[in-house]
């Protein structure tokens, strides 16, 4: 397969990884993998151990070993939603928002049908979920609030640190979902008002597909709900209490924890300002061409993320995507976004075109694109 | 590839189908690899199923295809590749129909 002539999905999988992910995972292939307990060769390197303290730097998590790795971004929110249920043990009530992705929303309702939970969805107010209305939504009750750091349809990002605060005065324990923040926004979880903290390794990132994983604060919050080998305390019948091995079961995948590291080493190589000023060029770029014709309609024009969502005026978005792609060799994502409740509102539920550069999007190709796509709306309205 | 009424594998210009997964409202999207190049007359073909569009102002004309309530499918002219989203319950009577159709383009009797 060609590779497309301009990439512009990276809020779904980053596109191209850095050279030095590739190089990175290609050298550590060669070699067998070694990790403590797991292996009695030599550990001149535990990819596992190595990654965690990366991850823990990078994120200023003040304890590596409260990272704790998973597949994905969903499969921590699953660990931590249903680990914070099970450990509640009797029925509770879930402040979510209008902004968050099925990763939330399907295993909050799964609960909620088994009547293991009460949800209250949080609207936004233009793009942004103002900390007033999570805090007009708790109730007596309120025991737990997962809510999007950064919204995968709108760009927006959420000020969780006010939000945060809130909930914590009324000790409400906060799961913010940085699957789309987290490389793209600098975070200090030291001083981060959150109990645990979910990121994912394929996007923003530029690890490989299939990493993931969460910071949690207080261990003692969450129940386990895997149970598995650990390579430590192999007598012991149940899944050992200590940190990480409580939420890790099973053997690692290797090659992508050696990818996460080598992606953040790029991003600390490439540095969070010019991460930031990469970004704002770039849908700067594609705004200008956007809003200057009403033949596009963009549904937060103001984005913090590289994430524009639009449609054009008089083409379905699955046409438009399907037009983009063949026509202009521009790969997008077009439909729900596996983010349903934003879509109600902003576009009546049909879905719409999403656009997401990444900081290895070449700037020409940025601008190229938002040519192209203003081409194909001007020409789809003056006909 | 279908079989006929009769029971015998049925020629249609379709070389290879895929189904895709997508994040749209619960329909089912298939691409199909066809033959040859898809043409304003493989767009006649499939005029009995649903409202047809030609979008000309494209730089490559596009063929689309509107079936309520809620399937579609679309072409570029001169390619050769079709998209067809399906409501998972269509699916079972529709990618007949549209094989059958399609099986018109080149000429195939329809059983």
């Amino acid at each position: 397969m060609d590779p497309p002539q301009v990439y512009l999905n990276n809020a779904a999988t980053s596109w191209p990884k850095p050279p030095g992910v590739i190089a990175a995972v290609n050298e550590a292939l060669r070699l067998p993998f070694s990790e403590a307990g797991r292996s009695a060769g030599g550990l001149s390197s535990d990819c596992v151990a190595d990654t965690r303290g990366t991850v823990a730097r990078y994120l200023h998590a003040p304890d590596p070993n409260h990272v704790i790795f998973c597949a994905n971004a969903t499969d921590a929110l699953n660990i931590l939603i249903q680990g914070f249920a099970k450990k509640e043990g009797k029925p509770f009530h879930v402040i979510t928002t209008q902004t968050d992705h099925n990763s939330v929303i399907r295993p909050l309702r799964t609960l909620e049908a088994e009547g293991r939970c009460r949800v209250t969805v949080v609207p936004c107010t233009g793009s942004h979920v103002e900390p007033a209305a999570v805090a007009g939504a708790i109730r007596p009750d309120t025991r737990l609030a997962v809510i999007s750091h950064g919204s995968n349809v709108l760009g927006s990002v959420q000020d969780i640190a006010a939000i945060g605060r809130l909930l914590q005065e009324r000790g409400i324990f906060f799961i913010a979902d940085g699957a789309q923040t987290a490389g793209l926004v600098p975070l200090d979880l030291r001083n981060l008002p959150v109990d645990a903290f979910v990121f994912t390794g394929h996007k923003y990132l530029f690890g490989f597909p299939g990493t993931g994983g969460f910071y949690l604060r207080d261990p003692a919050r969450i129940a386990p709900t895997r149970q598995g080998g650990t390579g430590t305390d192999s007598k012991n019948p149940f899944q050992p209490g200590g940190m990480p091995e409580k939420f890790e079961a099973g053997t690692h995948n290797y090659p992508g924890l050696v990818s996460l590291a080598a992606g953040i080493s790029f991003l600390e190589q490439t540095g969070a300002d010019a991460v930031t000023r990469c970004i704002r060029k770039q849908t700067a770029i594609f705004l200008e061409e956007f809003l200057a014709t009403d033949a596009i309609q963009v549904y937060n024009p103001s984005p913090e993320l590289p994430v524009i969502s639009f449609n054009i005026r008089g083409l379905g978005n699955d046409d438009a995507g399907f037009v983009l792609r063949k026509m202009y060799g521009i790969v997008t994502r077009t439909g729900l976004h596996c983010a349903p409740l934003i879509h109600e509102r902003i576009d009546g539920g049909s879905g719409c075109v999403r656009i997401s550069p990444s900081v290895l999007t070449p700037q020409d190709d940025c601008r190229h694109a938002a040519e192209c796509i203003r081409e194909v709306a001007d020409r789809a309205n003056s006909s | 590839m279908p079989r006929s009424a009769s029971g015998r594998w049925r020629t249609v210009p379709i070389a290879a189908e895929q189904c895709l997964k997508n994040c749209a409202d619960g329909r089912i999207k298939k691409e199909y690899l066809l033959t040859g190049p898809f043409t304003q007359k493989t767009a006649s073909c499939l005029e009995p199923f649903g409202s047809v569009q030609l979008l000309t102002f494209l730089p490559k004309p596009l063929f689309t295809l509107v079936r309520l309530p809620k399937m579609n499918m679309r072409a570029v002219i001169g390619e050769n590749v079709l998209e067809v989203w399906y409501e998972p319950a269509d699916l079972p009577t529709a990618e007949p129909e549209i094989y059958r159709l399609l099986a018109k383009d080149v000429g195939q009797p329809e059983d």
